[in-house]
């Protein structure tokens, strides 16, 4: 059920992907999860958990040939005739109406920015199409005025010139705030980044998470931002998804999931031993997941001391540990 | 001495002195070509002069001089552009519509639809074009335009393939998708955003060449006597009547409009060359 602060509800959401020999992968499996308003909510997980498959099903972005989604996703408006969204390939009008949304109510940064921008086409120019496209100014003059506004807000040197540029004339750190220019020139209510500081040095990282952090609270945005470095994820969310094999195994308040003591899925707790370089798991290859039981049946310590059998043969409900924290995990039978 | 001012035209630095020259001979073609229209001769191209048969360039009366039965080259040269000037056109419209469109369809269709499209540019790729030109004729006795949809037609599959190739390439990047994550309509997507901002080089370059391409076709079908027929002029027809004279010494009846294929070849030529240079700048 949706609380009532809701922005966007996600409800059985899963995502399948047909190869040529049709063979089927499920690359989200029945994920659940809500973000509220003026919340930042991190998705972590290894590289082919799934994240960026959610975050794509989201926008709508997935091709219809080759892929599934099933699942509802409502987005929230203020307004009393809040559109909702069912992603199925019969409703094509719900689809359309969802597609409005893109842009004017959900805004997205791309992991590399380079390749996210129109190669022949100034930054400048793009921003401004996105704010005539999105917003009551319409006038090109005033547009551009605006575009550069947004420039300055990023902390571009020199917008007057920069809006002129090509994303190739760019440096990776500038394009990116060009990139977080135009996802917030629409001004929209909730903002997604996929690893947004991915090909960044470190300081680079720094100042851009600081960026964000600032904005997301200046024109009260929601944040969902997807990343497998935790350090990202402590620094700017509130509550922490983190999938696994296409599953959410952990869900809760940042405090919750990623303090080292606290009481945690095993998967949780090696990425969070594995951010202090300490002791790296070994990670086994996809193939070795068990599709029956735990996905993380063959890289868990607890599964020989205990529970074993229901570990190998049934896959874990996500269950509440507290009112904010679930775990989807067979140890934590006694907490129920 | 022709090498030196050759390879200075090609040289990096000389964008000004090709655009210059394209922008000459092109200019010169539309003219001539409206003068044509409007029926503006020194001579009428068909008026034969039976006193000056074979008579050299710059005769009194004939700035070209004459060909073997007397016609004035100047007006039969003007003549000969409306041999390929808008044929050229239509067949380089067909192509680079018709082309985009399919390469826009290979990639953004169902699966069926994109291998059908890919099978027939590999199937007309396959046939040799000069070969499928001559049956065509010998079966439907066909005039110049219709000669000139069967090379616009046969232009498609390189123009659909260059298209997909781009799309492809830019579908690899996530630029189409981050286009659509940012609420832009479909259209405004392929025929703005890809069509003309990605794909305008291929598109540029494609149509001086696919214009040399109609020319240089026109020529050779006319020479060979299938294409425009005596005594219409133009430019290929030209040379084959004149080519009779050539050893004999009177050589300027089939040179002259050789000469001029050349410079409007070489013009479009340079044209797609110094598009390439300027726009792939970014």
């Amino acid at each position: 059920m949706p609380r009532p602060s809701a922005l966007l509800t996600v409800n059985n959401l899963s995502v399948d992907f047909y190869s040529s020999d049709k063979h089927v992968i499920s690359a989200v499996k029945d994920v659940s999860f809500s973000i509220h308003k003026n919340e930042s909510l991190g998705i972590v997980g290894e590289s082919g958990s799934g994240k960026s498959v959610t975050l794509l099903s989201l926008l709508g972005l997935l091709d219809s040939q080759t892929s599934k989604t099933q699942g509802t996703i409502q987005f929230h408006q203020d307004n009393p005739n809040s559109k909702t969204h069912f992603i199925s390939r019969e409703k094509n009008t719900a689809k359309q109406k969802y597609q409005s949304l893109h842009g004017n109510e959900i805004s997205i940064i791309f992991q590399n920015p380079h390749l996210a921008f129109n190669p022949y086409f100034s930054i400048g120019k793009q921003i401004s199409e996105m704010i005539r496209l999105h917003t009551s100014i319409k006038s090109k003059t005033q547009a551009k005025q605006r575009a550069i506004h947004w420039l300055k807000k990023v902390n571009m040197d020199a917008p007057e010139i920069r809006y002129y540029n090509n994303p190739f004339g760019l440096s990776g750190g500038m394009c990116q705030r060009a990139m977080i220019a135009m996802a917030l020139s629409s001004e929209p209510s909730l903002l997604i980044a996929d690893e947004p500081t991915t090909g960044l040095d470190a300081t680079l990282q720094k100042s851009i998470l600081q960026l964000l952090n600032e904005l997301r609270i200046e024109n009260h945005l929601s944040l969902i931002i997807v990343s497998h470095d935790l350090s990202i994820i402590n620094s700017l969310c509130d509550r922490v998804l983190v999938y696994l094999n296409g599953m959410i195994i952990e869900e809760g308040l940042r405090d919750e999931v990623l303090k080292a003591e606290s009481n945690n899925h095993p998967y949780t707790e090696s990425l969070v031993h594995a951010n202090h370089l300490t002791h790296v798991q070994e990670v086994s290859s996809a193939n070795s997941i068990n599709s029956m039981g735990c996905p993380y049946l063959n890289r868990c310590q607890k599964v020989y001391s205990q529970k074993s059998d229901k570990c190998v043969n049934e896959i874990p409900p996500l269950r509440k540990t507290s009112n904010t924290h679930s775990i989807r995990c067979w140890a934590f039978e006694i907490h129920d | 001495m022709t090498y030196k001012f050759l390879s200075y035209i090609f040289k990096e630095n000389s964008i000004r002195l090709k655009l210059g020259y394209v922008f000459c001979v092109i200019t010169v073609v539309a003219t001539v070509f409206i003068c044509s229209l409007l029926e503006i001769y020194p001579y009428h191209p068909e008026e034969m002069n039976l006193n000056a048969i074979l008579s050299p360039p710059f005769t009194q009366g004939h700035f070209l001089g004459t060909d073997y039965l007397g016609r004035d080259i100047l007006s039969r040269l003007m003549y000969g552009t409306q041999a390929y000037v808008l044929p050229g056109l239509l067949a380089v419209l067909i192509a680079i519509i018709f082309g985009s469109l399919l390469g826009v369809m290979s990639t953004f269709s169902q699966r069926r639809v994109a291998n059908f499209i890919k099978f027939s540019n590999q199937l007309i790729l396959s046939m040799p074009r000069m070969v499928l030109l001559l049956l065509f004729i010998a079966i439907f006795e066909a005039d110049i335009y219709v000669i000139m949809v069967v090379i616009g037609i046969s232009n498609i599959p390189s123009i659909a393939q260059l298209i997909a190739g781009r799309i492809d390439l830019l579908k690899s990047h996530n630029f189409i998708q981050s286009s659509i994550a940012t609420g832009i309509k479909p259209g405004k997507i392929i025929f703005k955003h890809i069509l003309w901002y990605n794909c305008r080089i291929i598109l540029v370059n494609q149509t001086a060449l696919a214009m040399a391409e109609a020319v240089l076709m026109e020529t050779s079908l006319s020479y060979l006597g299938f294409g425009v027929q005596e005594p219409i002029a133009s430019w290929g027809n030209m040379v084959q009547a004149g080519s009779n004279y050539f050893l004999q010494g009177q050589f300027w009846s089939s040179t002259l409009p050789a000469l001029a294929i050349m410079l409007v070849l070489s013009a479009f030529y340079l044209l797609s060359h110094t598009v390439n240079q300027v726009l792939e700048q970014r």
